[in-house]
């Protein structure tokens, strides 16, 4: 199968092993993959914000750099929901875009997505193994594509790993984009919820399938001096199929 | 928050900023902490009790109760006029009120007209929206309210921080305190002897109260009845024995059928307090029948308006599918962290509060409100009548955004980005100066090569406040990919 | 009636409901059809006709925090007056429509040695502010929610089973409907009239959550269930 990578913005420049263990499982599953040259962003922080000819602009850039392929496979949540759910919004009053969104709106797919509900993936006998104790965060905007509790199912079937449960793992970390800088009171509240929840789960490494939230949390781990190896599933599985050295403290 | 009284608590000074609030809010750790576990215990009862009753049916049966609402609310006229015809013939007077003012001047010529002294009054958001409370008071009516919750707010001059638990925000102590200063009672800090104290003080009133004073959670349009739901009991009293009821009802309260009932009773309970059914769920067809023996001579219901038609003509029509069932201010976690602090500056709070207050009350002056969210979609997965919260977040954004109300500075850092992001060569040049400015503000270094800043300048200021922020790693992953595969693909 | 001056009138008032409902530009209601379920009110059925519909009452009223005495119809007048034999001295009052049901009531009254009232029209409901037990029986059931369903009649004021602090409620289990939709079907087999549902003991967890009994309505419900 023919796939591109979306890799994201952010998973591009703070979190780009997420991008190169995404391309190297995709490749071993049997997936030609590419990478177009020209992508940039979804246009997401545009829509979010309200600049919605902006993020309009954006979309319209999308789809026509993705539209040759069979299938988008992108390593996160917040952006494969942005695709699905809100190009629609934007392009559907454009009868010049609205069909052509729409397609490409259809072959998106966030990474486990793809790999669970696509390739049908089983971690047992594509023979993945992850030794090591491990907890999830689970992306707020996955919610959108009714995947809210894929990752987590997806991580308690690989073997070796000992998935330990968040507390309030249903809670956002408080990232949001640009509320995570102009509304600080809320959002350092709801990432501390997170880092304590992340002590008390008993593990340093964390599971996390969107770089937004990864940084989030992360950079709340490190300026309390908590450690914490992030990860994302992706990392996991080219280190659990060898495709990636195993890296991080445990 | 006791340095202000209940009126400047919901209706303060405009344009409303949230920053003051809910930096108190969230500062007070534990206000928080208090806010915070009462709401992710009733959000989690309420997720387990909709999971193990309705399993696979739950989100069908939320977009149906839904879409029941809202094919009221396209043809509300014609519930409205079916409702009234058929109040009328079980003898209740309709009146309609424009606004808060109206509303309040139509239940004071009521109490006046038929000499009521003495008014027992439920808990209503309705009543918070109106200020009935202290335009009856004003006038000499002795006005208590009986929910025991709002009880307590009202000896206190507080006011509701949720809709459904409205003292959410305040602990036993400040109970007990309200009970010894206002009562003269004993201090006690024990609930269940707090309750029976406020119980015993308003058996009395309820004895020999005149007047009635309700919301009401549905009225039904094909048999004029209304419901009103409660598990103190305390709106059955005050609907039974005063012989003058007043029910102040918003217009997107109306249902179309009896039997379009059950469906919301199942729902609302279980989303607000992860019941099956409120204990008390009262279906009032009117005033004392020749059947029946006791409740009140006269029944009025004083529909109101208050800019539910200018929702009504716009396009956030589906907020007044709402049933104040308070699910979505639980599942939200910037409500649970800010929410007990009265942040929302409005009698409606939480999500809901932040797509509704500005829609009755100006985008321009509860601007901070939709931005206050991280779009997390809690709201929306929790809401039992399915209102796309986080889409009418977004669609006030835009809103703002039209109005030019979004400051100056953010609007053209937004359309540089865009404009850096049009084409790949921007972008790749535009990250090498973030990489590069990153790096050099950067004051340590982890494991993986990865840059940190423990302060960053501008706009990012604030992640640093309790973030460390990370540089764009020294090798993107655009780069990885250029060394491995060039720049085509072979 | 004197009508109010306060207010609008009818029309002033459904005039700008319907310029709203036709106002121009409005997009169309983000609730699409196309993800509208096709759906009736049995969506949400919960208990079906053909349940035990007793032993699910039972347990629901349970549940919901009553006290529930499944005995068989020649038991009520000693399960009546042993209930009341744990209040000695308590001023109990009948608000009993259904005539058989009455006279056994008043027959625990007498066994339990309690003189009790019956409850006339004639009276003001104020009565009921001295009254400690009130025994009543229903309208109807529900199983789903362990519901009593009461609505008013000249021998059963709403005050009898809303003021005194405990009521006994007499249940027939031919008066079980099986779901809310079979009570409020909106049909000729809907009681008329003022009805009240009531689900438990008067509740409140508005002091930090802490579940309290016995608020306004009473704090204590039993429910004597028999054939």
């Amino acid at each position: 199968m023919r796939v591109a990578l979306f890799v994201t913005c952010l998973t591009d420049q703070f979190y780009p092993r997420t991008g190169i263990a995404a391309v190297k499982v995709l490749e071993h599953l049997g997936c030609h993959v590419e990478f177009p040259l020209e992508q940039t962003c979804c246009g997401q922080p545009m829509y979010n914000n309200g600049l919605h000819a902006q993020a309009a602009a954006l979309a319209r850039r999308f789809v026509t750099i993705f539209e040759p392929f069979e299938a988008i496979i992108t390593p996160s949540g917040s952006c494969a929901a942005m695709v699905r759910r809100h190009f629609a919004d934007l392009l559907n009053s454009d009868p010049a875009w609205r069909d052509r969104a729409a397609a490409v709106s259809a072959r998106t797919y966030e990474f486990v997505e793809f790999l669970d509900r696509v390739l049908k993936f089983n971690s047992v006998t594509a023979g993945v193994r992850w030794p090591g104790r491990a907890t999830c965060h689970c992306a707020c905007h996955l919610r959108e594509l009714g995947l809210f509790d894929l990752p987590r199912h997806f991580l308690s079937s690989i073997p070796g790993l000992d998935l330990a449960p968040l507390a309030g793992a249903e809670q956002c970390c408080g990232f949001g984009g640009t509320f995570s800088v102009k509304y600080v009171d809320p959002s350092m509240a709801m990432v501390t919820d997170k880092v304590d929840a992340l002590i008390a789960s008993g593990t340093t490494t964390l599971v996390c399938n969107d770089a937004g939230c990864a940084m989030n949390i992360e950079g709340a781990c490190r300026r309390r001096g908590v450690n914490v190896d992030i990860k994302s599933i992706a990392e996991i599985l080219a280190e659990g199929l060898g495709l990636l050295p195993r890296e991080g403290h445990g | 928050m006791s340095a202000h009284h209940a009126h400047d608590i919901l209706f303060p000074a405009l344009p409303y900023d949230m920053k003051p609030r809910s930096t108190r809010a969230a500062g007070d750790i534990q206000l928080q902490q208090f806010v915070n576990s009462a709401t992710r215990s009733k959000d989690s009862g309420r997720r387990s009790t909709c999971r193990e009753t309705f399993g696979e049916r739950y989100d069908d049966l939320r977009r149906y109760a839904g879409s029941i609402k809202q094919q009221t609310l396209d043809h509300l006229d014609t519930h409205i006029n079916r409702y009234i015809d058929n109040a009328q013939k079980h003898g209740v007077h309709v009146h309609f009120a424009k606004d808060a003012a109206q509303a309040n001047a139509i239940c004071l010529e009521i109490a006046q007209s038929r000499h009521c002294h003495v008014c027992v009054k439920s808990k209503s958001m309705v009543t918070e929206e109106t200020g009935l409370v202290p335009a009856l008071q004003a006038a000499g009516i002795e006005t208590v309210e009986t929910d025991l919750g709002e009880f307590i707010l009202q000896l206190d001059d507080d006011a509701p921080s949720h809709i459904v638990t409205p003292m959410i925000h305040k602990d036993r102590t400040a109970v007990g305190r309200a009970f010894t200063r206002e009562l003269g009672t004993p201090y006690s800090q024990d609930p269940a002897e707090l309750t029976k104290i406020a119980r015993d003080h308003m058996r009395a009133l309820f004895q020999k109260a005149d007047l009635g004073i309700s919301g009401a959670n549905f009225l039904i349009a094909d048999d004029g009845s209304l419901v009103l739901c409660t598990n103190e009991g305390n709106a059955d009293l005050s609907v039974g024995l005063p012989r003058v009821h007043i029910a102040l009802v918003g217009i997107e309260k109306l249902i179309p059928a009896l039997s379009d009932l059950p469906i919301f009773l199942k729902l609302l309970a279980r989303s607000a307090t992860a019941q099956p059914i409120t204990v008390y769920t009262t279906i009032v067809k009117g005033p004392r029948q020749p059947t029946e023996c006791g409740g009140p001579d006269e029944v009025h219901v004083v529909l109101l308006d208050n800019g539910r038609t200018g929702l009504l003509a716009s396009d956030a029509r589906e907020l007044l599918r709402c049933i104040r069932c308070g699910a979505c201010l639980n599942a939200c976690p910037v409500y649970r962290k800010v929410g007990g602090g009265h942040a929302y500056g409005a009698v409606y709070s939480g999500p809901i509060g932040a797509v509704l207050t500005p829609a009755l009350l100006g985008l321009a002056n509860y601007a901070d409100l939709p931005r206050a969210s991280s779009l997390c979609g809690a709201c929306r997965e929790a809401c039992p009548v399915d209102i796309d919260i986080p889409g009418q977040l977004i669609r006030l954004r835009a809103k703002l955004v039209d109005q030019r109300s979004m400051p100056w500075s953010e609007r053209t850092m937004m359309k540089a980005w865009t404009w850096t992001l049009k084409t790949s060569a921007r972008y790749r040049l535009a990250s090498r100066l973030l990489r590069w400015a990153a790096t050099h503000m950067s004051d340590s270094v982890d494991a993986q090569g990865r840059a940190w800043l423990k302060r960053a300048p501008g706009p990012a200021s604030g992640w640093t406040v309790g973030r460390d922020l990370p540089a764009p790693m020294p090798q993107s992953f655009r780069e990885w990919w250029l060394r491995e595969h060039g720049s085509h693909r072979p | 009636m004197n009508t109010p001056t306060a207010g609008e009138s009818r029309a002033t008032f459904l005039s700008r409901v319907q310029r709203a409902l036709s106002a121009p530009g409005r997009s169309p209601s983000h609730h699409a059809a196309d993800h509208t379920p096709p759906a009736t009110a049995e969506l949400a059925r919960l208990v079906s006709p053909q349940a035990d519909l007793p032993s699910l009452f039972a347990a629901n009223s349970a549940k919901s925090g009553m006290h529930v005495h499944r005995v068989d119809k020649s038991a009520i007048v000693s399960t009546l007056s042993a209930l009341l034999a744990q209040s000695p001295g308590a001023q109990v009052a009948l608000a009993i429509t259904d005539s058989v049901l009455r006279t056994l009531a008043s027959q625990a009254l007498q066994a339990a040695g309690n003189p009790g009232i019956t409850w006339t029209a004639q009276q003001s409901a104020r009565v009921w502010f001295d009254v400690d037990i009130a025994i009543t029986d229903v309208t109807a059931a529900v199983a789903e929610t362990g519901s009593l369903v009461l609505a008013c009649s000249p021998l059963l004021p709403r005050a009898a089973f809303m003021v005194p602090p405990v009521h006994i409620a007499l249940v027939r289990t031919s008066q079980i409907l099986p779901d809310l939709l079979d009570l409020l079907a909106g049909d000729h087999s809907t009681p008329q009239g003022t009805l009240t549902i009531v689900s438990g003991p008067s509740k409140t967890a508005d002091i930090e959550g802490i579940l309290v009994t016995g608020v306004h309505g009473p704090g204590q419900l039993h429910v004597v269930l028999t054939p």
